[in-house]
């Protein structure tokens, strides 16, 4: 089943870390930026040296937010498995009229879901956008990251465990 | 290599060996730098926090908003699970705007150019956000409005 030229190694070759960088401080990049390695030197690093385009405002990264989310309504399946998840949720919690401490509860579980299924699609667009080659670290990066989202599924059917399946048994035994 | 080839091929026979595939990875290979101990991963977690704090302005806003809500649920005197609770929800938007920032970096990392994926990449990690503020909202005025509204005299 496996492609032969995949089987043959077109694998990238691991790259050596530079022993000498390997316990400085300050590190320098190939066109010769010095990198503060101290715990103080990442917030002397400035975004806006470093991106295509930036924000220009509060409501303009709102707009964005809500951009992202069309887009994931609209193309990611998971999401809107989700979406159809949170809705039947909703209506199980009227139903049962649950008290305003376990809506906090389901609302923080699906929030973790939508978050982590969010930001896993995010770095799966970033790592494509990074390489266009069979990497093994863009592997770990798309596992680990939907790992993210699988966690968050055990944690909101946790929390449904303990909040609403002991109601509706409650509830249908009369 | 053959870890790889079965990436290609999700429908292979061999399941098994492809879910054990991604832990037969050593990450060290491929990184230019190699984390040295336990406490400098811990000082590059306090290095990305200063420099959301000094950087991002909706960090600082956040920050502020933080300390307001745990000042009024304390004003209130809440319970402790209530506390559990907001303490939960304001983390959720910090790790989603932490996360959003990453996901920036990585993203203006890999191109300087205008790509659709880019866009995609910086938009839905700032939906994420947006998704977390939304939540948390919900979660505070379900906590925190009804006590709120007896204490301002408006609900008995």
């Amino acid at each position: 089943m496996t492609d032969p030229e995949l089987e043959s190694g077109t694998l990238p070759e691991p790259i050596e870390p530079d022993p000498a960088q390997a316990n400085k401080q300050v590190l320098v990049t190939p066109q010769g930026e010095e990198i503060d390695m101290s715990i103080l030197g990442t917030m002397k690093i400035d975004p806006k040296a470093g991106g295509a385009s930036k924000n220009a405002n509060r409501l303009a990264s709102l707009k964005y937010g809500v951009a992202g989310l069309l887009y994931l309504l609209k193309r990611e399946q998971s999401i809107q498995l989700a979406m159809v998840v949170t809705l039947i949720t909703v209506v199980i919690g009227l139903w049962l009229q649950i008290s305003s401490f376990y809506w906090a509860l389901v609302a923080l579980a699906l929030g973790a879901v939508w978050i982590t299924e969010a930001l896993n699609t995010a770095i799966e667009a970033s790592i494509d956008l990074g390489t266009d080659e069979i990497h093994p670290m863009a592997k770990i990066g798309k596992d680990v990251a939907s790992t993210a989202s699988l966690i968050a599924v055990i944690v909101f059917l946790t929390v449904v465990f303990f909040t609403l399946v002991p109601r509706i048994v409650d509830r249908l035994n009369g | 290599m053959s870890e790889m080839a079965r990436l290609q091929v999700p429908k292979s026979k061999d399941v098994i060996e492809s879910l054990t595939g991604t832990m037969k990875i050593d990450p060290d290979e491929y990184s230019p730098l190699t984390s040295r101990d336990r406490l400098s991963s811990f000082s590059y977690a306090v290095a990305g926090w200063l420099y959301m704090l000094r950087r991002q302005k909706n960090t600082r806003i956040q920050a502020v908003a933080s300390i307001i809500v745990i000042g009024v649920a304390l004003w209130l005197q809440v319970g402790f699970t209530e506390l559990a609770l907001l303490v939960l929800a304001i983390t959720l938007v910090w790790m989603a705007e932490f996360l959003n920032a990453a996901v920036e970096a990585a993203v203006n990392l890999a191109t300087q150019e205008l790509h659709p994926m880019a866009q995609v990449g910086k938009d839905v990690a700032s939906a994420a956000v947006l998704l977390g503020v939304v939540a948390s909202i919900i979660i505070g005025l379900l906590i925190l409005a009804p006590p709120l509204l007896v204490r301002l005299g408006i609900l008995v």
